[in-house]
């Protein structure tokens, strides 16, 4: 059976940390993961190299810049990386006749609805790192033949830094927390997604040609208060959370409000069952205490 | 203080009732629908007199949002002419009247929690017929309070967690919607809050206030119904439905969360977390 070899970027970040921890091959799958330096997604003779050498069926992009607030400052970079990037890998896709799968965001629309996103709503970012992440979309919408993008929203892992581990470090530091109220969506567990992820290269046809756009998190709706206060109550911390007004806490760049994503495509064409945002959440807890119980016993 | 309460046989007066044990020194009389029609002047006026009532707590309501739509005159003699009666009485004997109401007054199209200074915006009957009771009240004028609220629930009565509590221990699986938001608030909490308000208040000034009370934090009617299994144990699965899917006859707001800083701020009241105050009534609804 011949195998169908799988390039991802960005494997160092927290979903390409995820699809590494999956089992690396299964049936006729083989992954092969790489990031900076030796694989930089803004550079076209670096993915040429690596899809002549490894004779590759398709491209998952994990590598993307995403400091919302860095962003608005960091103009350049962000685009480089987002658009940019997304652009050199849908070229290679398309000369080599390859299927790229791309993670994209919920930062894409503005966060003005009051009901679950579906891939058909119109894009409106409110700043840099939403522009630059639509921008890369489109690119690869224009440029590749066969593609996937994945927009997620709210992700989280036991890898890199995200906001449970802010949380959790937060709340093992401070007596009393201040989280927002007024932004609700939905937590991603970036182990599920990976899940996910794998589904979708296990079972796509390559003799196909994709053109879709998905939206994935985890099932369920709260607000960065709800969040944060499950990961403080899962870790049995004894911190207080206190919710607060965006207004109250003001950050560089502008947030959604409503960042809820539908996900009925994605489960309905792939088949996918999809965890409660809680149970994912505490099962990643408890994923990072076994971490930190093995480190402390080595 | 004489505190008298109509619609006491619903979920807000059979809370309050429970909380009443709390405050000795207060004298409750409490009034179901069959023993006061709040949309009769002449008995309302009647029994506050006899009460010597100096506050006035009303749990009437009309609250079935389907059934308002087939039959808008009820909803609309209960919601709007019995508010009317009740702050003209309580407008004449110099009474504070304290009026629930409800986020229907809203319609749902914003992204952000609603605050008090939201223009209302009914979509359907129930709502606009809350929303006409809270304007009557301002118009005649007593002292009032108006506290809106969202998804509310207790162990009396009809409500969402009750049904979900139910269906849980009867079937393997449920179907609930997953995209409509909201805050549900426990009627306990509720009741414990006017009561503390009640507490705090000056009786010899004027109130014209609007507040929302709400549990603290945001969820889906699936997130609600997936912790009323969670907490209570039982190995009931909650599937994620779009409301699409999911015929309901009367217009519901997509988005209920309501800003209940204000409330918190005026009365320094601390509001707990739907999921405390949930698995607290959980409790209380299996104890036998």
């Amino acid at each position: 059976m011949q195998k169908r070899n799988v390039l991802v970027t960005g494997c160092k970040g927290q979903l390409g940390s995820e699809l590494q921890a999956l089992s690396v091959c299964s049936g006729d799958l083989e992954l092969f993961f790489y990031d900076l330096p030796e694989l930089d997604i803004t550079r076209s003779d670096h993915i040429e190299r690596f899809c002549r050498t490894l004779g590759v069926h398709a491209i998952v992009n994990c590598a993307a810049y995403t400091a919302v607030d860095r962003a608005e400052t960091d103009i350049d970079a962000a685009f480089l990386v987002n658009r940019q990037g997304a652009a050199v890998l849908a070229s290679c896709a398309k000369e080599h006749g390859i299927m790229l799968l791309h993670i994209s965001t919920d930062y894409v629309f503005n966060g003005e609805s009051c009901v679950p996103y579906r891939e058909t709503d119109p894009a409106s970012p409110l700043g840099v790192y939403g522009l630059s992440k639509w921008e890369g979309e489109e690119c690869i919408r224009q440029i590749a033949p066969s593609h996937i993008i994945i927009r997620t929203s709210w992700l989280y892992s036991v890898y890199g830094s995200n906001f449970v581990k802010t949380m959790l470090r937060l709340g093992s530091e401070r007596e009393s927390l201040h989280v927002v109220f007024d932004q609700v969506g939905t937590p991603t567990c970036a182990a599920d997604l990976a899940g996910a992820i794998k589904a979708i290269l296990e079972r796509y046809d390559s003799s196909s040609v994709y053109r879709e756009t998905y939206h994935y998190s985890n099932e369920g709706v709260c607000s960065w208060y709800d969040f944060a206060l499950a990961v403080i109550q899962a870790r049995g911390l004894p911190c207080r959370v206190l919710p607060v007004e965006t207004s109250e806490y003001p950050t560089t760049a502008r947030r959604p409000h409503f960042s809820v994503l539908n996900k009925g495509k994605i489960k309905k064409e792939w088949e996918l069952v999809i965890p409660h945002w809680k149970a994912s959440l505490e099962r990643t807890i408890g994923r990072m205490t076994e971490g930190s119980g093995r480190q402390g016993n080595g | 203080m004489n505190i008298m309460v109509t619609g006491s046989g619903g979920q807000l007066g059979s809370e309050l009732r429970a909380a009443a044990a709390r405050y000795p020194r207060w004298n409750f009389r409490f009034f179901s629908h069959a023993e006061l029609d709040v949309t009769d002047a002449h008995d309302v006026r009647q029994a506050m007199r006899q009460c010597s009532c100096d506050v006035l707590v009303n749990c009437a309501a009309f609250t079935s949002v389907d059934r308002a739509e087939a039959d808008p005159g009820l909803p609309f003699r209960v919601n709007r002419d019995g508010a009317g009666v009740l702050a003209g009485s309580a407008r004449e004997l110099d009474a504070l009247l304290v009026h629930f109401s409800t986020y229907y007054v809203f319609d749902g199209m914003s992204p952000k929690p609603f605050r008090e200074q939201d223009e209302p915006r009914p979509l359907g009957v129930y709502g606009l017929s809350k929303r006409q009771g809270e304007e009557l009240i301002g118009k005649i004028g007593p002292s009032h309070m108006i506290i809106r609220t969202g998804w509310l629930y207790s162990p009396f009565g009809q409500n969402f967690v009750k049904t979900m509590h139910r269906l849980g221990r009867e079937r393997d699986v449920v179907d609930v919607v997953s995209d409509r938001v909201g805050s549900p608030t426990c009627a306990e909490d509720l009741a414990e809050a006017v009561l503390c308000i009640l507490g705090k208040a000056d009786l010899q000034r004027s109130y014209a206030e609007t507040y929302h009370y709400v549990n603290e934090g945001a969820c889906s009617w699936y997130d609600l119904a997936a912790a009323v299994m969670s907490l209570a144990g039982l190995p009931c699965r909650v599937r994620p439905i779009e409301s699409s899917g999911f015929s309901v006859s009367g217009p519901r707001p997509w988005y209920s969360v309501l800003n209940n800083n204000a409330v918190k701020r005026e009365w320094e009241l601390v509001i707990s977390h739907w999921q405390a105050s949930l698995g607290r009534t959980l409790e209380r609804m299996t104890v036998p």
